[in-house]
């Protein structure tokens, strides 16, 4: 046999290998304050957000992919619109204290204050936007790792209750402005979801109708 | 005179029935040929959750999963043989009433559960189904999503 082709299935292997995520490296102490200073600093900096997003779904239960897209606002002032556009409508609005959840066929709205859950959920969407929280060590363990060019933030709830939905949450920020550019959601039996920003545009003007809940 | 009234009476359920025509469920309920997705409003007393669920036909029954919109594991099923399991069941819904009542209701819609004249269900030409559990009060509404 030529000995080119006893090697193919190893450069395949070595290509494929290439084409996959990057591996994390765990960060240095160093690194870790670095990463932990700009991404502050860029969360500082950001007034408002406004971007598109790709949620993908693995279920593993039936061996197919849930996709579907939005838009995302985010105000500093404590304000997130998640808006689904296809191949569904959903609608969530925080706004402050209150949080609006509609679809095509309900709409309900809800005091943060009146659900743990709730407060749970608004604390997770909000660090994956602006990427505070990373210190909170009542919420969670936070383990940061190098991967290629970006950085990841693996954040594993401490709470019991956040366990039981959620194995471990995975922020990708790249290097270039020091914002999250995926989210990925791990769940105990193993499945995943994963949420990218794209089209960014920072601080926009948005306005208060945008995150309208009365 | 007399015969020509209980022809009429006779005939009266035929009229009507043509008046307004049955909307018998046919079950299964969810669209047999490969994945069929939906939009999920349920709803029990004052509760209400939505989410998105994704129903597969596989061999020898169905096989499901709920999600919210953001992605979020609510339930996975299967239903085979005459009986429907709820798997991967989040927190708030993880109790065996919950779970007991919602398998038994998805068996229905699957067709692999019995029919105990308990429950009230419709599909809509626009694929719309609609299904309300009496005995315990619960409305669900599928609403047919693309990929």
């Amino acid at each position: 046999m030529n000995r080119k082709y006893f090697f193919l299935p190893f450069l395949l292997l070595l290509a494929h290998a290439g084409g996959r995520a990057q591996p994390l490296v765990p960060a240095t102490g160093d690194e870790r304050r670095v990463m932990l200073e700009k991404i502050e600093e860029s969360s500082r900096a950001m007034t408002s957000l406004a971007c598109d997003f790709v949620q993908e779904k693995d279920l593993s239960i039936l061996d197919e992919r849930l996709v579907s897209t939005g838009r995302m606002y985010y105000r500093r002032d404590n304000r997130l619109r998640w808006e689904y556009l296809a191949p569904y409508l959903y609608t969530f609005v925080l706004n402050d204290e209150k949080i609006l959840m509609q679809t095509g066929m309900s709409r309900e709205v809800v005091d943060v204050k009146s659900s743990k859950l709730f407060r749970e959920i608004v604390k997770i969407m909000m660090s994956s936007v602006n990427g505070r929280g990373l210190t909170d060590a009542k919420s969670f363990t936070v383990a940061f790792y190098r991967a290629g060019a970006a950085w990841k933030v693996v954040l594993v709830p401490v709470q019991r209750e956040t366990r039981k939905v959620f194995s471990a949450i995975e922020l990708t920020f790249n290097t270039a402005d020091y914002t999250v550019d995926e989210v990925r959601m791990d769940e105990p039996n193993g499945d995943a979801t994963l949420i990218r920003l794209s089209n960014k545009r920072f601080n926009a003007a948005l306005d208060d109708e945008t995150f309208a809940i009365d | 005179m007399r015969r020509s009234l209980l022809i009429s009476l006779a005939l009266l359920p035929l009229l009507l029935a043509s008046c307004f025509p049955a909307r018998e469920l046919r079950r299964p309920a969810f669209d047999g040929e490969g994945t069929a997705r939906y939009h999920v409003l349920i709803t029990a007393r004052q509760a209400e959750i939505t989410g998105v669920m994704v129903v597969k036909r596989v061999p020898g029954g169905w096989r499901g999963s709920m999600v919210n919109e953001f992605g979020v594991k609510a339930f996975d099923f299967i239903a085979e043989g005459g009986r429907c399991r709820l798997l991967n069941t989040i927190p708030f819904l993880d109790k065996w009433y919950i779970r007991r009542t919602i398998a038994a209701d998805l068996a229905f819609l699957c067709g692999t559960g019995r029919d105990d004249g308990k429950r009230l269900a419709e599909r809509r030409d626009d694929g719309v189904i609609l299904l309300r559990d009496e005995r315990r009060g619960i409305k669900y509404l599928f609403q047919p999503v693309g990929r």
